[in-house]
């Protein structure tokens, strides 16, 4: 049975897998047509109009993006129940195909490759972290308007040669000079800050970034950054080093919630009650469930969580209501990383007036402000990212004592 | 500047211990099933994964005390390895290739199916024991104090176990010599149920223990399958006791070489000096005779 | 015995001629792939397959000596990322960085061997998973080179092309090559040395077969394919991450093996083809699409023993069964 008939077996796979893959959904024309089927019977016939979603549905992110594409899908949802969107006197409701990138760059190329070739859309959101780079540059080859939902600000991700990518929002850069500002203004005595942030390749970039911001601040920073391995079981070493640091405060620049959660666990359980300053995607009472009730103390956090300011605005009391009915009942609104791209490209097709990515991306770089779901932001990034292609809006700065998370104030956050 | 070098070096004293006796608790359940039975159990993490889930559903959701939802996680775990004996290990025994793809093919189901069902939200078990320890310059908290304890008394009992009962002398038997075993009116299929069962019974108490000391992912199982094999095959194979020793070396240089190094260096290090120590004593630091 | 010879060499020339004729049909249907779809990302699915047969039927190369290499994803990326840090960084010309990276596999996995061939298949496999992971740590923790963990991007590509049919020919050409010449090593005196040491180390070297050598040039030439491998995935699809290498890839490099079937050359090519793209047809499933994946394996693993190779054995078997009982009613 060695060799007999493996030739003709080879033969026979081959075949069913080209028949198989001639039915393949992707590759099919019908997406490329639905851009003009007629979704309701009515007197003025409403088309509909895809865009693509590139997202992390498995592997590490799969969780947290899971929930970021469900905010996405209410924001489409919002914008296709004001009337979706008016293009050249026709009305269009947006439709949002989701490929999956595996929480891999090789994966998010895939997913990209699938969106752009087999899906045919012309704009795409996303994806998360750092895997812009691997969408920006396919965007630019085929002229295909790109807005990201996050920025390591690695090589590739947005820059001056990435003229067909956006930044939906300023993101970790955004998160830190929150931070930053809300630092300077509420806390003098802090004079000497360690930085940590997980050794994931954005150390020389995102992290030389950082430490030039908070030198021009006026800070020292102690030490080199730790970088700490983002699978690490343990991360009491981490912690032993920031606490041999001495310093004032400690700024976790970016990184999920496990590492940084159980490096201030860590640190507060032998000993330390150096001030704790995070800035990330994450919320803030997720910090207590991993850090404990008495060790998540002296901590100060910045990131898109909305935990219960007053008065948030309509849209954003429209989308936390909707997001808290879809998951059913408890749970936090996570960061709006998808939601908000999607918010901004509806009311650039109205302003654009035109599905050209072309046309959209010029009327983009010519707005300086643009409605979010957390208020009004500004366009801006040439200091940071060489090209004015980022959004960046105000943030709310929350601080963590004896587990119970405060709401402080919006801190304006200028990318710049 | 001496405060804080002091300060470190005890700190990282105290962390190699602990972490030691986490990497034992770990990789207890793994190193037993393969050097008792010679069962190569490639899904411990992800059985280590659903122990933590267990344990997380009934403490939080059901709402009863952990170290109750603890047994229960470890009664239910544990039946899973009759389970996995009989339709995995059983059919497959010695081919090792075959092992990994029913493996992988449980892996993918089990991660994918927690993935799936859980909401976007950290989960954390309850802590097991709360309170700090403070003693001079050094503080600890119980809880991995708890763990220190927990682990090593397990470590004991392992020993015993198979050192002076009965069922412990029938593995080893099994494992010598499968044939003669039989011949002696050794029940096999009995025994490595057991032995899978009590494997599984471990792997579900790490997890459930670790639950509550990190956060639950679906993924926490896979990073530590490779420190399990590293302790596995450092403490050689054939020998429980070498798990002790295996434990506290990774667990050392997994606290110290991070004071150095950034990041993702520490494990290129680590890997060069597990590498190092195999090349010169290949049957590990314990092990028997390698067996061609 | 002589008329045994000839009556032996004319089964096989008859046998042979069907060979050749299948063979034919089935390279005249890949040839013709581009032209059945003209969908860019089904041709990229293809091309993906294409490097994934290399790498697994160089793996089962080195698996025929008795080891198993589970460093072959980490080789296939050292052979990724030297290729693309040497093409992006120092500018040399994809094609030659191609063809640099597989020899430095190949030097990679030399080295390395010697020492590792005095380990016996367990603490072979084990020293080889720390190797690959560490290989990858290290790749990671080169910084600015290889840009960490999240990888590397904008690499020069082999053409300066958009479409993708230049590189579905060009892969398939490779990967044809590749595969005869990792046959012709198998069915070579070189290939029955290495299964006689799997089978036994201590009866091959009592009749004169150097156990390291052989080892150690099973390794070098998996090595150089799987490297070759590397290079043609990172020049082809522009971006790089390491965790597109780790341990859990060898361990489905080792799958596609299994699954294909271990006890023949075309094992790893039918698995590859299958277990890579039947997924595929699925990804509209989304977060549910890997279960399609453990699904095949369980039905595989637990149908087929010896993988998807005997299938056609079965069958025949199968049919032979109903005709003798049929012809004895």
């Amino acid at each position: 049975m060695t060799k007999k008939g493996f030739p003709f077996l080879l033969a026979a796979i081959m075949l069913a897998a080209i028949l198989a893959l001639t039915s393949l959904p992707g590759c099919s024309s019908k997406t490329t047509t639905a851009t003009t089927t007629t979704t309701s019977a009515s007197a003025q016939p409403i088309k509909t109009y895809t865009i693509g979603l590139c997202a992390e549905l498995t592997g590490f992110l799969g969780a947290y993006n899971t929930a970021t594409v469900n905010e996405a899908q209410i924001a489409v949802d919002m914008v296709n129940e004001n009337g979706g969107i008016m293009v050249g006197g026709q009305n269009y409701l947006l439709k949002l195909v989701v490929e999956d990138g595996k929480s891999t760059l090789d994966g998010t190329t895939a997913a990209a490759n699938k969106l752009i070739f087999s899906d045919n859309v012309k704009f795409i959101l996303g994806p998360d972290a750092y895997f812009n780079s691997a969408v920006s540059g396919l965007c630019e080859q085929n002229k295909i308007m790109h807005i990201g939902g996050y920025c390591t600000m690695q090589p590739g991700e947005l820059d001056s040669t990435t003229t067909y990518s956006f930044l939906g929002q300023g993101a970790s850069i955004n998160y830190f000079t929150g931070v930053l500002a809300y630092l300077k203004a509420n806390y003098p005595n802090v004079k000497k800050v360690a930085l940590t942030m997980p050794d994931d390749g954005s150390i020389p970039y995102f992290g030389k970034a950082v430490q030039q911001m908070v030198q021009d601040a006026g800070y020292t920073v102690a030490g080199s950054i730790i970088g700490y391995d983002n699978n690490a079981v343990d991360f009491s070493p981490y912690a032993a080093k920031v606490m041999a640091t001495q310093a004032d405060a400690v700024i976790a620049c970016s990184g999920v919630v496990l590492p940084n959660g159980s490096i201030l666990k860590n640190m507060r359980d032998a000993g330390s009650n150096m001030l704790f300053v995070v800035c990330n995607s994450v919320i803030p009472s997720d910090y207590v469930k991993v850090a404990g009730t008495k060790e998540s103390t002296g901590v100060v956090d910045c990131s898109a969580c909305y935990i219960g300011a007053p008065d948030p605005s309509p849209i954003l009391q429209e989308m936390i209501t909707r997001y808290i009915r879809s998951i059913g009942g408890t749970g936090a609104l996570v960061t709006l990383e998808y939601a908000n791209p999607v918010w901004e490209l509806a009311q650039l097709f109205n302003k654009a007036n035109s599905f050209d990515p072309a046309v959209v991306k010029t009327t983009f770089e010519n707005m300086s402000s643009i409605e979010t779901f957390y208020g009004t932001g500004t366009i801006s990034g040439l200091k940071t990212f060489g090209i004015k292609h980022a959004v960046s809006y105000q943030l709310p700065i929350t601080t963590i004592d004896n587990g119970v998370p405060t709401f402080k104030q919006w801190e304006p956050a200028l990318v710049p | 500047m001496a405060e804080s070098t002091i300060l470190l070096i005890v700190a990282t004293i105290v962390n190699a211990l602990v972490l030691s006796s986490m990497y034992i608790l770990l990789a207890l359940g793994f190193t037993f099933l393969f050097n008792i039975m010679g069962i190569l159990n490639f899904a411990h993490g992800v059985i280590y994964m659903i122990g933590a889930y267990i344990c997380f559903y009934m403490a939080t959701v059901v709402g009863i005390n952990q170290w109750l939802a603890l047994l229960i996680s470890v009664a239910v775990v544990g039946l899973f390895g009759i389970f996995m004996e009989r339709f995995i290990f059983r059919p497959f025994f010695g081919n090792i290739n075959s092992i990994i793809v029913v493996c992988i093919g449980l892996i993918t189901v089990l991660v994918n199916a927690v993935a799936i069902s859980q909401p976007y939200n950290v989960q954390v078990t309850p802590a097991f024991v709360q309170g700090i320890l403070k003693v001079g310059i050094v503080s600890l908290s119980w809880q991995r104090i708890v763990f220190f304890l927990i682990g090593v008394s397990l470590l004991i009992l392992v020993l015993l176990f198979i050192n002076k009962t009965k069922q412990g002398l029938q593995m080893r038997a099994v494992a010598q010599d499968l044939e003669g075993a039989i011949l002696q009116g050794i029940n096999v299929h009995f025994v490595s149920a057991l032995a899978c069962v009590i494997a599984c019974a471990l792997a579900a108490t790490a997890g459930s223990l670790m639950g509550s000391y990190l956060s639950l992912t679906p993924y926490m199982g896979n990073d530590i399958m490779i420190k399990v094999l590293e302790i596995l095959v450092l403490g050689g194979i054939g020998s429980i006791n070498g798990v002790l020793f295996a434990g506290l070396i990774v667990g050392t240089l997994d606290a110290v070489l991070p004071i150095w190094l950034s990041g993702t260096a520490t494990q290129a290090i680590m890997m060069l000096i597990i590498i190092v120590i195999l090349l010169f004593k290949p049957q590990g630091l314990f092990g028997k005779e390698v067996r061609a | 015995m002589g008329s045994m010879i000839a009556a032996r060499d004319s089964s096989s020339r008859r046998k042979n001629y069907t060979q050749i004729i299948l063979y034919g049909i089935l390279i005249c249907f890949l040839l013709f792939i581009p032209l059945f779809f003209q969908s860019p990302y089904v041709l990229h699915l293809f091309i993906l397959t294409l490097v994934y047969i290399i790498a697994a039927a160089s793996m089962r190369f080195i698996m025929t000596s008795g080891q198993i290499p589970l460093a072959h994803a980490a080789f296939l990326g050292l052979g990724a990322y030297v290729s693309a840090v040497l093409s992006k960084h120092v500018g040399l010309s994809p094609w030659l960085s191609l063809f640099i990276a597989a020899f430095v596999a190949m030097g990679v996995g030399i080295f390395i061997s010697f020492p590792f061939a005095r380990l016996k298949a367990f603490y072979y496999a084990m020293v080889s998973l720390f190797f690959g992971v560490g290989l990858l740590q290290a790749i990671e923790s080169l910084g600015k080179l290889t840009g960490g963990l999240a990888g590397i991007t904008a690499i020069p590509t082999l053409f300066n092309t958009a479409s993708k049919v230049p590189y579905y020919y060009c892969f398939l050409a490779l990967t044809l090559v590749s595969l005869v010449i990792l046959y012709r090593f198998e069915v070579s005196r070189i290939g029955w040395n290495l299964k006689a040491i799997d089978q036994s180390y201590l009866v091959s070297s009592s009749v004169g077969i150097s156990e390291v050598k052989y080892r150690v040039l099973a390794v070098a030439i998996g090595c150089f394919f799987v490297g070759l491998a590397g290079g043609m995935y990172a020049n082809y699809n522009v971006t790089l991450s390491p965790s597109s290498f780790d341990s859990s890839v060898t361990l489905w490099m080792i799958i596609y093996v299994t699954i294909g079937g271990m006890n023949n050359f075309s094992g790893p090519i039918i698995g590859t083809a299958v277990l890579f793209l039947i997924p595929q047809y699925f990804s509209g499933l989304k977060q549910y699409a890997p279960f399609i994946s453990a699904a095949i394996l369980f039905l595989v693993i637990f149908m087929f023993r010896n993988g998807l190779v005997c299938i056609p054995g079965l069958l025949m078997a199968f049919y032979k069964r109903k005709k003798s009982t049929s012809k004895s009613r």
